[in-house]
């Protein structure tokens, strides 16, 4: 109740601010009339919202949608991301400066409205981010979040700007082992009691891979780099469930790893980024969407590896200088 | 005239072959962008000498068949069949040996290349469907090898350069004309016997040129592999490359016991196949220069050398049998895969079948045989082709020269002694 609550202040608060800051953009009336009016059979006839002429019954919508003029008129588009870095989408310097592919995105869109950015990195987790654009206390969510039922009961979702897909960690050997058909398929292989397949606990792949792999033995797992990763190399889990970019990132910190593992993207089963906007931020939404088509925004994993490796190569110098 | 012959001697002489090879390989370490540009013109060479290929093939399988059958040859091919057999036999032994002495897939990372590293990147990941094969088989196995042996259109063959179904192809011609009347012989013989000597002059005239095409060829062979590769496999090269020494030496032993001639006086004879096979990475193209080394060098019997030459490029192919077994020991050391004496033998067998299965493949189509003996064995074949592909420019020659040289042996071991040896030219 109280979070019901406080979401309501939210609400008002968020639309307290925007009244009084869209003074010089021209906001035109709500409704022309109030209270119940009854029309005759006339004139529910030749009821036109653009031609009629009785004024009272012409109904006037704002010209500009709200939520575009709220972020206009405050000079400010406010992006909600996680307070950690995630290479190659959000990381730090050592000065403090954002840089990363949802931190450009985030740049690219205010430049394009005309606005400053500012970045509420209050949230922890992914689902604290999806709350802070639910609370209104960001205009977009821009920080690697993929979708799940629930976070969609929320928030709504542009169209994916990262187009990734769900992956398997499997190690060579294992799979040889347990393929004794040479035409078996991933779920022949995983779909079966004796598979034993990581997942992290508490994240969406619990939900896909009870979903995907029904019959399979699940084994949750507090870390995907700590357990579940290193129990696949020596052969001690058959196979580790993740999204294609967290699996890729895996087998590149550890190279010698590339003879050993295997990973398998799985085609038929998505899992893309997208960025969230409140659920009312209907036009906000629709111009993100057509954004992204302009601009050409579309990251493949190919091109996240490229941004991952050149930070990775400007950090290894940072690094030895460190060690000395 | 004079400085003609001379032109030609010096041209001729295995020093110069040993001479532009050196030059070409230092050429294409220090000037890359010119050998690689460069190479197309070496290219030139290697369709020459296939331009040859064909014709010899046909005309001279045909004729010496024909001629073997009137004398009559059920022992030859028994002898035949059963020194194939040993030779393979033989090839995988070594193989199988020093890589198992050497050990070279103990101790080595091949992603501490970043060549090596980017392909093995690439080769772990796949993209499937949860109902597609996680990797579709691709061994074709033996069943397809004789399949495809029979061409169903002798044109197509021709002109698909399929060598193999060519080869199949003249032996029934040459049984046929075994069997046909006096008259019908007398159409065909002397148009084979004029083509052939036609070819074989053309062939010759190419073979002048052989140390231009070795320097060419091996330059741009040294731009097709990185520092970096060579570096972090050299301990795999080396092995294998004692390996191939060892089966080079014991074949060579083998020719000049069978002819009584010197060590030096039969490499010397034995020059053109070999450099032809080295730079041009083809046994194919090496067909003619064997059989002329052999038939007119050695002057072993030229009926069974026009025969067992093609044959044996495609039956015995004991550079690849010895490749496999070698590299698949070096699979099962870099995954730690523990193995019996049983398992060696499994391995051994697979790896003749993988070798027979490769042929009339060459290069990348031939390494795909590689299933063959990982895939049974339980190791990945994904993972070590892109390896064994990213190194396969400095072991190709001398695995194809490990098919060519051996089967010179075989014809030494089958042919009966030469009379003498020929007279210095």
């Amino acid at each position: 109740m109280p979070a019901r609550w406080l979401t309501w202040i939210c609400l008002c608060v968020a639309f307290a601010l925007c009244v009084p800051a869209s003074g010089s953009v021209e906001v035109t009336s709500p409704l022309p009339f109030s209270g119940d009016i009854q029309l005759d059979a006339e004139q529910a006839t030749s009821l036109d919202w653009r031609a009629s002429k009785s004024a009272e019954l012409r109904l006037i919508p704002p010209k500009n949608a709200p939520d575009l003029t709220c972020i206009k008129s405050r000079g400010v588009l406010v992006i909600g991301m996680i307070n950690r870095d995630m290479p190659p989408f959000i990381m730090r310097d050592k000065d403090g400066n954002l840089s990363g592919i949802d931190v450009e995105i985030a740049r690219e869109m205010a430049r394009e409205l005309g606005v400053k950015v500012a970045f509420n990195r209050s949230a922890n987790t992914f689902d604290d981010v999806v709350e802070m654009v639910a609370n209104r206390q960001a205009d977009l969510g821009v920080s690697k979040i993929s979708l799940t039922l629930l976070r969609a009961e929320k928030v709504r979702f542009t169209n994916p700007y990262v187009p990734l897909n769900k992956a398997i960690l499997i190690n060579r050997l294992a799979l040889e082992e347990v393929r004794t058909n040479p035409e078996a398929s991933l779920e022949d292989l995983l779909n079966r009691p004796s598979s034993q397949i990581g997942v992290e606990a508490g994240s969406s792949y619990v939900e896909y891979a009870k979903r995907i792999f029904p019959k399979a033995t699940l084994v949750e797992f507090e870390s995907w780099d700590r357990d579940i990763a290193p129990k696949v190399l020596n052969g001690e889990l058959l196979a580790g469930f993740r999204d294609e970019w967290g699996v890729r990132e895996t087998m590149f910190a550890a190279p010698q790893s590339y003879f050993e593992n295997l990973s398998i993207v799985i085609k038929d089963e998505t899992d893309p980024l997208m960025i969230i906007t409140p659920w009312n931020s209907l036009q906000l939404l629709a111009w993100v969407n057509r954004f992204l088509e302009i601009k050409k925004i579309n990251f493949s994993t190919d091109d996240l590896m490229k941004r991952y490796q050149e930070i990775k190569t400007t950090e290894k110098p940072k690094n030895s200088k460190g060690l000395k | 005239m004079y400085a003609t012959s001379i032109a030609v001697g010096i041209l001729k002489n295995p020093l110069t072959l040993f001479m532009s090879m050196g030059l070409g390989l230092l050429i294409g370490i220090y000037f890359p962008t010119f050998s690689a540009e460069a190479g197309p013109y070496g290219d030139i060479y290697i369709n020459l000498l296939l331009l040859c290929v064909l014709p010899i093939i046909v005309t001279s399988v045909t004729l010496s068949l024909m001629e073997l059958l009137d004398l009559g040859s059920g022992k030859l091919i028994r002898r035949i069949i059963g020194l194939l057999a040993l030779l393979a036999v033989l090839s995988v032994v070594i193989g199988v040996l020093i890589a198992w002495i050497t050990a070279p897939g103990v101790g080595i990372d091949p992603t501490a290349s970043p060549t090596l590293r980017d392909v093995a990147e690439s080769a772990s990941r796949v993209e499937r469907g949860l109902a597609e094969p996680i990797e579709p088989k691709i061994s074709k196995g033996i069943q397809t090898f004789l399949s495809q042996a029979i061409p169903g259109n002798i044109f197509t063959a021709l002109s698909k350069n399929q060598i193999f179904q060519v080869v199949v192809f003249s032996i029934i011609l040459g049984i046929a004309l075994a069997f046909v009347s006096e008259q019908n012989r007398q159409a065909v013989i002397p148009i084979f016997r004029a083509t052939l000597s036609i070819f074989q002059k053309i062939f010759n005239a190419i073979a002048v040129t052989l140390p231009l095409a070795v320097l060419l060829l091996m330059a741009r062979d040294a731009t097709l592999i990185g520092a970096d590769t060579l570096i972090t496999m050299a301990g795999f090269v080396w092995k294998y490359y004692l390996a191939v020494l060892l089966l080079f030496v014991l074949s060579h032993a083998v020719i000049v016991s069978r002819t009584g001639l010197g060590l030096v006086r039969a490499f010397s004879l034995l020059k053109l196949p070999i450099f032809i096979t080295i730079s041009t990475r083809s046994s194919t193209a090496a067909i003619p220069a064997s059989i002329e080394a052999l038939s007119k060098g050695f002057r072993f019997n030229s009926k069974i050398t026009n025969i067992l030459v093609p044959l044996g490029t495609f039956m015995g192919r004991f550079g690849y049998v010895l490749y496999f077994g070698f590299a698949t020991v070096f699979v099962t050391q870099l995954y730690g895969v523990h193995m019996d004496a049983v398992d060696y033998i499994f391995l051994g067998i697979l790896s003749i079948f993988a070798g027979i299965s490769t042929s009339g493949l060459a290069g990348d189509l031939a390494l795909v045989m590689f299933s063959v003996t990982l895939e049974p064995l339980g190791l990945p074949f994904g993972a070590m082709i892109v390896l064994f592909r990213a190194i396969d420019p400095v072991i190709q020659p001398f695995r194809t020269l490990g098919v060519v040289h051996t089967n010179c042996a075989l014809v030494s071991l089958i042919s009966e002694r030469p009379p003498k040896p020929s007279p210095e030219r």
